[in-house]
């Protein structure tokens, strides 16, 4: 029996991920003159582990086949996806990592209330009461428990004016 | 061997040689400053890029808190952590220079841009504020130990076992304590097996449960084993004894001839700062060196036995020198080109 | 025993330290039940503070908190499948199926009562063997067995929770990988960088267990909201009930031997004993297949196991300044701020220090028996606020989680990054936890592994004169070959 396309796909990933990391290794193959191994040898011999064990699971797809596969995931037919769909996820998973890249730069203060909005409309919440309130208090939330009670330095970004409005918002609240 | 005394022998004289001569300028600040147009009005950051638990981490908040003390002006501390104090450097250079936050940095930071200059000098990418701690390294053994007993006898034992004596040292090719370390192997002719611990516990842990010989440390991280009576040192890395340590032998003693590298720490702010905010700063931050409350600190620290304090001028020389001092000897080492 | 006495009078004649008590007890519980944050959180943003109390009552403090929280971590699991501490892991294996078939109530409660159990039963060996493990340990566990000990770890733990041996092998090992990029341990030579200056600092395993269940868990949701297909959990109150309990009392037992003898390792400990213990209940069990789809000994079998080696994880930890884990790694934070070193010198200069994180320890496991059934019914109605309200703020939580332990952005980055990824891998039958174990070991695997190497002179055969290193060497390998033979054979077995 062969392997299904989402078999050779992880395959195909393990194997590229593999090479990848192994070419990777000259870029920091110096001697260090303490250690006979340098930087390089341990993650050598990981990624040669791993090539053992992805072929380990060809071996396992071949001679058993499907019949132990999706144990974990999920096990229901894929559904067809329509526009919704792909927006809504597009947007579970690229808001999020929006938010983090801008986080630097634009701080935690100025940024979050802006995110918790955007993810509630994107989760398919469209009244606003519930918008606003939700986010206000998340945020209310946040504010008072981490940068009043507890005095933790979230990010306060680097670009003004949202650095004038995080140090202006702590001088409020603490 | 030759190479590292006439490298040594004249740049970092000069820097020790400077030292002695500042600490008046210190103590002469006025009791008060006038804040220059309100500033700071508000909590002022303190990057440190280490942890909070060792021993940048408690210099940095213990030097914070005389500021404090002093000004009534509170100090956040953010510990950054990570790639030998790149990572807090890095984050430091993104924040806007109004004077509000301020970095903490070590010795690490020149040695980094020495191995590679397109990481900030401290000394002219930066303005050096204070440094508040400089300190001098020593090899210690058990107090326990019968193989040998002194430097000599070490020495002795390294020479017949032929490599197979092992020292813990730190986790960072062509840093302070490895360089050291290989001034003083090379010039006795013997072969040590280091053994890298980059977290200090682990490796004071080590020579205590017997699992190394010897250990190379500053003697203010391992001063509870010292004061216990478990760990005993062998040899001081300064060219004079320091009173504390009058019966263990320093670098002269064994005949090695150069200035060794010392471990320094310190707070910076940003070059484009305004210069009357630096100007506050800087009385700030020096002026708490001598505040009783720190001095107790660097007291317990063993940050007393050789002049600790530097202003902005003489942290500039100390930097620029140390930095000199490395660029040689990593060419020396083949570590840069 | 009148250590014990002197050490709960301490505790209990001074306000301040009553007070701090509380105040952990309740903020491990709290935080610990929390989706996003986890008492690692808590650990981290009270570490600076600890500076302002006293030696013994900073570390009383945070080994309340320890207790608290593996306790809270266990809640999270089993409601959203978010572990609180990566020793919670395991917990949500059969956790949080119970939830989604409305047994809620009932795992929760099981995890009351495992983690007081194996905790007091932890806190009392330790008591009873701290003094003596001490003095053998230090000199008897260098870099080469701590290094035997991850290896051996490694081979035993590393299948749990993915859908065949070779799985859970990908899923550690690509955790060691992660655990490369930055300085490596020897010569802080940059790897795996790309030229970004943040990286330098290493993955840290906090941003990704946080992405790998909280972010990925949220996503999950999210998705099967945008499909369509999501089913709001059933709250139930039912506890389980004393018979339920009798019948599991092996699995108990087994447990908190395993839950205690893996803690005492250092460097790995209360993680690993969960998995062990997990994966033990499923090995001894007549019925397989039962596991992982909602079986109340999956619960009962990890959570018992990671409470009973959080005293036993104190053992290293103070005896020799070996952190078993996370929690106890920051301890070592608070003990240097007050300028001490935890390790044998401990003992001898601060008998009292100990007693009282002892008898804290022990009076924190009770009171989370009784607290435990209060928390529980309440805890579960989180249940009932509809997910997508929930989701916004577990991100949030999850964001100053991620923070706080370093103060670096780039964690958060890492932490939606490993979210995405959790998402992608979990349904195709790997084990987030499994690479939540590899970037933890990874780290001391490979620093022990290079310690061992240049305190043996490159000689493996130097292995013969530390028996504890070879055996624990020679068991891991044996566990190696066993695994690959039977999933060579049988197809069955090639799953974990």
């Amino acid at each position: 029996m062969g392997l299904t396309r989402g078999q050779l796909f992880e395959v195909g990933f393990w194997l590229t991920f593999a090479l990848g990391a192994f070419a990777l290794t000259y870029q920091f193959n110096l001697e260090i003159e303490i250690y006979e191994f340098g930087a390089y040898g341990w993650p050598r011999g990981v990624i040669l582990c791993i090539v053992i064990a992805v072929l380990g699971q060809v071996y396992h797809d071949v001679r058993f086949g499907q019949a132990h596969r999706a144990v974990i995931g999920e096990d229901e037919e894929r559904p067809q996806h329509d526009a919704s769909y792909i927006l809504r996820m597009l947007a579970a998973l690229g808001l999020p990592l929006a938010y983090a890249l801008l986080l630097q730069p634009l701080g935690f203060y100025a940024l979050t209330p802006l995110f918790i909005l955007a993810f509630l409309y994107a989760a398919g919440e469209r009244r606003w009461p519930w918008l606003l309130g939700v986010t206000a208090f998340i945020y209310g939330f946040l504010l008072i428990a981490f940068a009043r009670l507890l005095y933790v330095g979230l990010p306060t970004g680097n670009v003004r004016p949202f650095y004038d409005f995080s140090n202006w918002l702590l001088v409020v609240i603490r | 061997m030759v190479v590292y005394k006439r490298i040594w022998a004249g740049a970092i004289g000069a820097a020790l040689a400077l030292g002695v001569s500042l600490p008046a300028a210190g103590a002469s600040l006025p009791d008060m400053m006038e804040k220059p147009n309100g500033f700071p009005e508000r909590p002022l950051t303190a990057i440190i890029p280490y942890g909070p638990g060792g021993g940048s981490g408690q210099f940095g908040r213990a030097l914070a808190e005389a500021v404090t003390r002093i000004t009534d002006v509170p100090i956040n501390m953010e510990y950054k952590p990570g790639g030998s104090g790149s990572v807090g450097m890095t984050a430091y250079m993104a924040t806007p220079a109004d004077g509000y936050t301020v970095l903490e940095h070590i010795d690490d930071a020149s040695s980094a841009h020495a191995l590679d200059p397109s990481k900030p000098n401290p000394a002219s990418d930066l303005i050096p504020l204070v440094t508040a701690q400089i300190t001098f390294s020593q090899i210690y053994i058990r107090s326990d130990e019968t193989r040998f007993t002194d430097w000599k006898s070490f020495v002795a034992y390294a020479k017949s076992r032929d490599g197979k004596t092992s020292i813990a040292n730190v986790s960072k090719a062509g840093s302070m304590e490895r360089m050291n370390l290989k001034f003083v192997t090379d010039h006795e002719k013997i072969k040590l097996q280091q053994i890298s611990f980059d977290k200090g516990g682990p490796r004071y842990a080590a020579l205590k449960g017997g699992q190394v010989d010897a250990l190379f440390e500053q003697p203010g991280d391992v001063r509870g084993f010292l004061d216990s009576g478990d760990f005993k040192p062998i040899l001081t890395f300064l060219n004079e004894r320091p009173a504390a340590f009058a019966d263990v032998p320093s670098l002269k003693d064994i005949g090695l001839n150069i200035n060794p590298l010392m471990r320094f720490r310190g707070y910076y702010v940003h070059k484009s700062t305004p210069p009357e905010r630096v100007k506050w700063l800087q009385w700030a931050f020096q002026k708490a060196f001598h505040e009783p409350g720190y001095q107790a600190f660097n007291k317990k620290k063993f940050m007393d036995l050789i002049d600790s304090f530097r202003d902005t001028k003489g942290s500039q020389m100390l930097i620029n020198d140390t930095i000199g001092i490395y660029r040689k000897v990593y060419k020396e080492v083949g570590l840069t080109q | 025993m009148e250590n014990f006495i002197a050490g709960t009078l301490m505790l209990f004649s001074n306000s301040t330290s009553v007070l701090i008590f509380v105040g952990g007890l309740l903020g491990g519980m709290i935080f610990g039940a929390i989706p996003g944050v986890s008492m690692l959180t808590l650990a981290a943003i009270l570490l600076p503070f600890t500076g302002h109390l006293s030696a013994t009552d900073g570390i009383m403090l945070f080994s309340v908190i320890y207790c608290a929280g593996v306790f809270g971590g266990a809640i999270t699991a089993i409601l959203f499948n978010i572990p609180g501490a990566p020793e919670n892991a395991p917990t949500a294996f059969d956790g949080y199926p119970m939830t989604q078939k409305g047994q809620a109530g009932k795992a929760v409660g099981a995890a009351v009562l495992c983690s007081a159990f194996g905790g007091t039963c932890s806190a009392i060996l330790m008591m009873s063997a701290t003094a003596v493990i001490a003095n053998w340990a230090i000199s008897a566990f260098g870099p080469p067995e701590v290094f035997a000990l991850v290896f051996f770890g490694l081979a035993v733990a590393s299948s749990v929770g993915a859908a065949t041996l070779w799985k859970g092998w990908l899923s550690v090992l690509f955790g060691l990988m992660l655990a490369t990029v930055g300085l490596d341990p020897v010569g802080g030579i940059e790897r795996y960088d790309f030229d970004i200056p943040y990286l330098l600092a290493g993955i840290h395993f906090i941003p990704t267990i946080l992405g790998f269940f909280a972010v990925s868990e949220v996503i999950i949701q999210m998705e099967k909201r945008a499909r369509g297909t999501y089913e709001a959990p059933k709250v139930s109150l039912d506890f389980p009930s004393l018979v339920e309990f009798w019948r599991l009392k092996v699995a108990v037992i087994r447990s908190v031997v395993i839950g205690f003898f893996c803690g005492i390792l250092p460097g790995i400990g209360a993680v690993l004993a969960a998995f062990m213990g997990y994966n033990e209940a499923v090995r001894w069990s007549r019925d397989k297949s039962k596991f992982g789809k909602g079986e109340l000994e999956g619960v009962v079998s990890s959570e018992t196991a990671n409470n009973a080696a959080t005293g036993a994880a104190m053992i290293p930890l103070l005896a020799l300044g070996l952190p078993g884990g996370a929690l106890t790694a920051m301890m070592v934070g608070v003990f240097q701020m007050h300028d001490m070193e935890p390790g044998p010198l401990v003992f001898i200069n601060s008998g009292e220090l100990i007693w009282v994180v002892f008898s804290a320890m022990f009076f924190a496991n009770l009171c989370i028996f009784f607290l435990g059934w209060l928390q529980t019914k309440t805890v579960v109605h989180l249940l009932r606020i509809p997910f997508h309200f929930l989701a916004p703020a577990i991100l949030m939580m999850a964001t100053v989680g991620a923070y706080a332990i370093r103060g670096l952005t780039v964690d958060i980055v890492v932490m939606f990054i490993a979210g995405i990824a959790g998402f992608l891998l979990r349904r195709s039958g790997y084990s987030v936890a499994g690479i939540v174990l590899g970037i933890i070991l990874g780290k001391i695997g490979e620093q022990t592994f290079a310690q061992a190497m240049q305190m043996l002179y490159y000689d493996p055969m130097e292995y013969l004169n530390r028996p504890i290193g070879l055996a624990l060497i020679l068991g891991g390998a044996a566990t190696i070959v066993f695994n690959i033979y039977r999933a060579l054979r049988f197809p069955a077995a090639a799953r974990a």
